[in-house]
């Protein structure tokens, strides 16, 4: 075994010691209690059926809103936050359209549940560009001319802002990393080129 | 909008959520990442559901190198399992699976624990796991048990686990060997595999197979093995042409592809053969 597989593994030894706890056995307080009553342990959100109340970082702003349970994340913003910058395409995680960042993280809102981002940090194109200062990535997007019908644009943004951040913009790492975000018209040479003069 | 989801139960820890899928009596259903169960959901009929939060449940994440073992929580995501050297080292089929599944989007949500009790017969995931010989960890307020993750799915949709009962982890020995992961789908990314395999060998010194497990995806109502390739490939050279002739074989005879919206019985079963050699000669490293 080599030297930098020794160093990886004790890192992530390190990394997972505190979960491995868990995994040795099913915690005590689970196996006493039966079937036959309802628990009410301190500490369980118990969120609908109905409206409840969701509150999360949104763009760097405290918002609260009620939500149903089955609401996505897409739904909220689009709806009771007003925020249409995401876009409903195909509403089930395949076209990227959607992309905003949970916790600085690109997800697909419309499969995540509003209620999941609970206390959590959320990120929009409306949060990307800074008043009328727009991000080195939208700038870039205007110079090089990087979208056509400009639907994908938003959650395409999003994803790119992330490669660039990472300094990911070999044609590679952009293939890959854009590949969970489809640009109908074909713009992807175009956006390519945005990614790299942004990184620039 | 998800029309199916009347209440959101968000435990705190792995008693509580074990907890609440027991009170549940089945109604409820394990939530992590979302990405497939939130798709299903869209689906019209299913019947109202409670859903039992793990996304916080951080107990359940992380990857821990044992001496003998390497245990992946259940709560993984496909990202986190990107990120690990370690399993880019030692679990290269699962690596590779996970590398070829989704898209960014997607692996930054979708869980390994998700994508096994998901059962999809083509779930990226889950053929490395298989090759690697992973059991999973199960448990319930009822106690804990062990599975091997290819005894998990039982069709299509289907588990072997209990409504109450629930993955904590995945557990597989650290083997040595070289193991490699192929698919086929519409396109590179996203699409969802037509064919995938995956293979984990131990080679002798000589570089004959001492030991070989082999899985293929979407050609069977699960993620199975096949035992014939398996066979085949034993005490052989993985160079060994007529090895990898009688494995593919075996291969097609061990798989039972049906015609479906993403590809045809024939092509299927073609690619079952294509697609087992293409690994072989990786791991020979001749290409």
């Amino acid at each position: 075994m080599s030297e930098e597989r020794l160093r990886v593994s004790r890192r992530e030894v390190l990394k997972g010691a505190a979960g491995a706890a868990a995994w040795l056995g099913v915690p005590a307080a689970a196996r006493a209690e039966g079937e036959e009553r309802a628990p009410s342990w301190p500490g369980i959100r118990r969120l609908g059926p109905g409206p409840t109340p969701l509150s999360f970082r949104l763009n760097g702003e405290a918002v609260t809103i009620e939500v149903t349970p089955r609401t996505t994340l897409l739904d909220a913003l689009r709806g009771p936050l007003g925020l249409t910058g995401a876009k409903r395409a195909c509403d089930r995680g395949a076209c990227g359209a959607c992309t905003v960042w949970i916790d600085g993280r690109t997800a697909n809102a419309c499969t995540v549940l509003a209620l999941d981002v609970d206390g959590l940090a959320v990120t929009t194109v409306e949060g990307l560009s800074s008043g009328n200062a727009l991000h080195p990535v939208q700038e870039a997007f205007v110079a090089q001319d990087a979208l056509m019908c400009g639907f994908c644009t938003p959650g395409m943004v999003m994803s790119c802002a992330k490669l660039v951040e990472r300094g990911a913009v070999d044609e590679e790492s952009l293939r890959e990393g854009l590949s969970g975000n489809l640009c109908r018209c074909g713009a992807y040479p175009h956006i390519f080129r945005a990614c790299q003069e942004a990184q620039r | 909008m998800s029309g199916v989801i009347d209440e959101v139960l968000r435990p705190a820890d792995l008693a509580q959520a074990l907890a609440l899928l027991a009170e549940g009596g089945g109604r409820r259903r394990p939530i992590a990442g979302g990405t497939d169960l939130l798709v299903q959901a869209k689906e019209p009929g299913a019947p109202p559901r409670g859903l039992v939060d793990l996304w916080g449940l951080d107990e359940l994440r992380g990857i821990t190198a044992e001496p003998d073992r390497i245990v992946v929580g259940a709560n993984t995501t496909m990202t986190e399992v990107l990120a690990s050297e370690l399993l880019r080292a030692e679990a290269r089929c699962l690596w590779d699976g996970c590398y070829e599944a989704g898209s960014v989007q997607i692996r930054n949500r979708a869980t390994l624990g998700g994508n096994a009790a998901n059962a999809s017969p083509a779930a990226d995931s889950v053929l490395g796991l298989i090759a690697l010989g992973a059991e999973a960890r199960i448990a319930s307020v009822r106690g804990e048990r062990r599975l091997p993750v290819e005894e998990l799915a039982t069709a299509p949709r289907r588990t072997a686990l209990a409504p109450d009962e629930l993955i904590l982890a995945f557990s597989f020995p650290r083997a040595g060997g070289r193991s490699a992961f192929a698919r086929l789908g519409q396109r590179r990314a996203q699409a969802i595999s037509k064919v995938s395999c995956a293979i984990h060998a131990q080679l002798d010194d000589q570089g004959c197979v001492q030991a070989a497990r082999v899985a293929f995806g979407a050609v069977a109502p699960r993620v199975v093995r096949s035992p014939g390739a398996e066979a085949a490939l034993r005490g052989h050279s993985l160079t060994d042409p007529s090895a990898r002739a009688a494995a593919a074989v075996a291969a097609r005879a061990d798989t039972a592809p049906i015609d479906d919206l993403r590809s045809t019985r024939a092509y299927r079963s073609e690619m079952v053969g294509v697609l087992l050699t293409r690994l072989l000669v990786r791991l020979a490293g001749e290409a």
